[in-house]
């Protein structure tokens, strides 16, 4: 038998009650409660006004306690959601078979019948309490599963974040850049708010690379990566990895003129870092040439005019470079 | 008079004496009852003696408690007194054995 049971025998006659209780105590139930009427075992269920003392497993109730009924008790004890998993069993005298199909609908599970025969009993016994066992089981895999399945959503969500970031530098990805554009064009043209977006290109960086080696060029990619992070900070604001040494900026909800002054901030903060570069016919440290696009959205968002919002960027970029690198041009 | 050697669960050991005590309350129960009229107390008290007399070994007090519960729906004072004193007879002579 199971260690730790608790089982309440209901019934208004104490024969009765010394009767189960000597029978499940020779099964080595040492935990019986009793009551004699609806109120006492409300009290021990903490049912209406009364508060719970212990976990019941297992309910023996007399289908008739004097003037109450047992049924409406059952009924009563199995509309609380804590005991839906407890096992009633009705005890009955043979005229009062006809009550049974009304305890079962009350949510009884079994019944007995007096007078009382014990390996019936015992037996009947047995069989609610592996019940109770294996609900509790079952109740204990339920947790363990919800809990396997909220980890696997953490794993996912994490797996997710990590597909769509750049593994050098931490920015979005090529990949979630190109998702979260399509979606802010969209949302700029259902707001028919002005939209901006920098294109950015790490001038002489081939040079750069050649001079001081491939590690030195990561942890040149990974400093300017954390400036422009650091200096597009607002919520809605992505800076991504378009490509090599090449940064895009989306700025939601931006003017030209509030976009070229975030573009002008990024340049500064990246000479700031003073980050040597020899061989740069621009200055003594690496710079950035940055192209800005600002536009508001009147036509329908497809692929072409993607491609055609990120093209005026990349423009003004490429006249950045004309012009002498290290500068901000607009289109 | 019948065999009154009764074999009962020795399980049940520790609790048939406070059983049979209990009988020979509802008999002094049920006399004075008997003198109120009180037919509706006397039907309880046959009503559980037949529902508990059986479970403990004894079918004599089940058939017994069904007969005063008969009785006294029936208000039926003379049956009511000769079962309370079969009933007494019976707790006289009984002898369980525990197997």
């Amino acid at each position: 038998m199971v260690i730790n049971i608790n089982i309440l025998i209901v019934d208004d006659d104490k024969d009765i009650r010394l009767l189960l209780s000597a029978y499940l105590k020779k099964e080595g139930n040492e935990n019986i409660l009793f009551a004699e009427n609806k109120e006492e075992s409300y009290k021990h269920l903490g049912i209406g006004d009364f508060e719970k003392s212990q976990e019941i497993d297992l309910i023996i109730l007399d289908i008739i306690l004097g003037k109450e009924n047992g049924i409406a008790v059952c009924n009563n004890i199995k509309e609380k959601d804590e005991y839906k998993d407890v096992p009633i069993i009705m005890i009955t005298a043979k005229k009062e078979k006809d009550y049974l199909k009304n305890a079962f609908k009350a949510g009884a599970h079994d019944y007995i019948e007096k007078p009382i025969n014990k390996i019936e009993f015992l037996a009947r016994i047995k069989a609610a309490l592996r019940l109770r066992e294996e609900m509790k089981k079952r109740k204990g895999r339920e947790k363990e599963l919800l809990k396997t399945s909220k980890k696997l959503k953490k794993a996912n969500k994490k797996l997710e974040k990590m597909a769509s970031m750049d593994g050098l530098t931490g920015l979005a990805n090529r990949r979630l850049f190109d998702e979260i554009l399509k979606k802010e064009l969209l949302r700029a043209k259902r707001n028919n708010s002005t939209i901006s977006l920098i294109m950015a290109d790490i001038d002489n960086f081939k040079d750069y690379n050649d001079n001081y080696g491939h590690q030195a060029g990561d942890q040149c990619l990974k400093k300017i990566a954390k400036t422009i992070e650091e200096t597009t900070n607002r919520p809605a604001d992505l800076a991504a990895r378009y490509g090599g040494e090449e940064f895009s900026i989306i700025l939601p909800d931006t003017n030209k003129e509030g976009a070229i002054k975030i573009a002008e901030k990024i340049r500064e903060n990246i000479i700031s870092l003073e980050i040597e570069h020899a061989k740069s016919d621009v200055a003594e440290y690496v710079t950035l040439s940055l192209g800005v696009n600002s536009s508001k959205i009147n036509s329908e968002i497809d692929d072409k005019r993607i491609e055609e919002f990120i093209e005026k960027a990349d423009k003004a970029l490429y006249k950045a470079k004309e012009n002498g690198r290290n500068m901000v041009v607009s289109n | 008079m019948k065999d009154r050697r009764i074999e009962i669960d020795k399980d049940l050991k520790p609790i048939i004496p406070q059983f049979l005590e209990n009988r020979k309350k509802d008999i002094k129960e049920i006399e004075s009852y008997l003198k109120e009229d009180n037919f509706k107390q006397i039907k309880i008290i046959g009503h559980s003696m037949k529902g508990s007399g059986g479970g403990y070994g004894f079918e004599e007090i089940t058939k017994i408690g069904e007969k005063i519960e008969k009785a006294a729906k029936d208000e039926n004072e003379e049956e009511i007194t000769r079962q309370v004193e079969y009933l007494n007879i019976y707790l006289e002579e009984v002898e369980v054995v525990y197997k």
